[in-house]
């Protein structure tokens, strides 16, 4: 463990790190927007398209992220088209990790009470203006804690990543254990630390952010309140959108 | 078109010793891990500091890093501390260290579940701690947490699909063989998808016929594998 096998390889290791980062960033993001649209076909989608949002999250949860990724990036190629490795591990990972969060929205759209729906019904707000404004803040405050673990294990999942040959933070300490040939005393174990310390800096992150949501939860912040169509708070805006809607709804002429 | 499945149908041995080859490895560290997970979780819960610090540290190191990456340590990292194995050996290891950890968090809020007036009512009968844990708190443990630990099963046969990474010839590892051989990238990983698929599906639902037959009354858990296709008609629209 000398300091001059560290400084030649820290810059790898920071390269890997960086690219970790990146890839997790986009496939947190592509994965929520893929587990939220196929959420919302499974629970209120036309025609056939619950039977095929059920299929994909079945299919997905269902295998490995491994045979996704290389069915991905050599699949592309069989068709002719060529695929940077960061964007095969991106929508991968994304599709992958889209199928468990599409479950973990799912279960929270389910658990949004009925009377919500009902209540906004009567208020005279569309199906989709209930769903954007009234049972989408509420899902988001329930699944908050689930999906927080679904996006660590997806940070870890990056490092499958590297077998399809991406060069992150798992790749690079490889490379340094191939060139010096000690995998424990060497690089190894400084690369899992390396790797534990985005995952504890992200946890810390997120339980700090899922803190917030909690003592937001407790009332401290009428801001809070407009999720929920009940309360009578002057200043949430929530209330007010309801009201204009309630108000257009009486002003309309009647036949 | 027909001549490539032609081809594929020629590895189709392959790929049965491959699935039988996943099988084995997912079950042998599952009892590794079952049996870790339950001592790390009573260690959790112990009277000795030691004991609890121990557990908490194994837990958290295992669950925030990534299982390649512990693969990867057990099969290259400890030859250089003396101790060399063989592929299937260090993937049955690190497979079964790295769920022991989940599958102890899982028995934690399982024995957490059990309500406290049990613990009490029954040192009041005058059993001891051990029977206390052994005829009081695991029966009911075990039925609040058996739908985890058949979710973490299912983890589990995915994770083996990494073991390609130390040349294991499992599923993947043999279809990224007979893919460089064949060139037939699509059809290749969909025949292995399916074999997943149809192997996870199996699992849960040999599980879900023990869990209804072990506990009473009856576990009855979600049909994952009958409902796929069939029976999605009503309750998809409510």
């Amino acid at each position: 463990m000398s300091s001059d096998l560290l400084l030649t390889s820290l810059s790898i290791l920071l390269q890997g790190l960086l690219m970790t980062l990146l890839l997790s960033a986009a496939s947190i993001v592509g994965g929520t927007l893929i587990g939220l649209l196929a959420a919302v076909l499974r629970s209120f989608g036309p025609w056939g398209t619950p039977r095929i949002a059920r299929l994909y999250t079945e299919l997905f949860r269902g295998t490995p992220v491994l045979i996704t990724l290389m069915l991905i990036y050599f699949g592309v190629s069989y068709f002719g088209y060529a695929i940077d490795v960061f964007a095969a591990g991106a929508l991968g990972l994304s599709i992958y990790q889209g199928a468990y969060i599409a479950e973990v929205f799912r279960s929270g759209i389910e658990a949004v009470p009925k009377g919500q729906w009902e209540v906004s019904q009567i208020l005279g707000l569309s199906k989709t203006q209930t769903f954007f404004s009234v049972a989408l803040p509420q899902t988001g405050k329930i699944v908050m804690p689930p999906l927080i673990g679904q996006y660590l294990s997806l940070i870890k999942d990056t490092s499958i990543v590297s077998m399809i040959g991406m060069s992150e933070l798992m790749h690079g300490g490889q490379a340094i254990v191939d060139r010096v040939g000690k995998p424990v005393t060497g690089s190894e174990s400084r690369s899992k630390s390396m790797d534990w310390s985005p995952c504890c800096i992200s946890s810390c992150a997120f339980r700090y952010r899922s803190g917030c949501a909690t003592m937001i939860e407790e009332g401290a912040c009428c801001h809070d309140q407009r999720h929920y169509v009940e309360a009578d708070h002057q200043s949430c805006r929530r209330q007010q959108v309801v009201r204009r809607h309630a108000g257009s709804e009486e002003h309309r002429p009647r036949r | 078109m027909s001549y490539e499945w032609v081809t594929l149908a020629g590895y189709s041995n392959d790929f049965v010793r491959a699935a039988w080859l996943t099988l084995q490895v997912t079950l042998l560290a599952f009892a590794i891990a079952m049996l870790l997970g339950l001592l790390t979780a009573l260690a959790s819960a112990a009277r000795i500091r030691l004991l609890r610090v121990a557990a908490r540290v194994y837990i958290e190191a295992i669950r925030n890093t990534p299982v390649l990456l512990q693969i990867f340590i057990v099969f290259f990292g400890l030859p250089s501390l003396g101790v060399t194995l063989n592929a299937y050996t260090a993937g049955v290891i690190a497979l079964g260290v790295n769920v022991g950890a989940y599958l102890a968090e899982v028995f934690r809020a399982g024995i957490q579940s059990v309500p406290r007036g049990q613990l009490e009512a029954a040192s009041i009968l005058g059993l001891e701690r051990s029977q206390i844990f052994m005829e009081v708190v695991l029966p009911q443990a075990a039925r609040a947490v058996y739908p985890a630990i058949v979710n973490n099963l299912i983890q589990l046969l995915l994770g083996t699909s990494l073991l390609s990474a130390i040349a294991l010839p499992e599923l993947s590892g043999t279809a990224t063989v007979i893919n460089a051989r064949t060139l037939l990238y699509i059809q290749t990983f969909a025949i292995t998808l399916a074999a997943y698929l149809v192997l996870s599906n199996v699992l849960s639902w040999a599980a879900g016929q023990l869990g209804a037959r072990i506990f009473h009354p009856p576990l009855v858990m979600k049909k994952r594998a009958r409902r796929l296709f069939f029976a999605a008609r009503q309750a998809d629209r409510t």
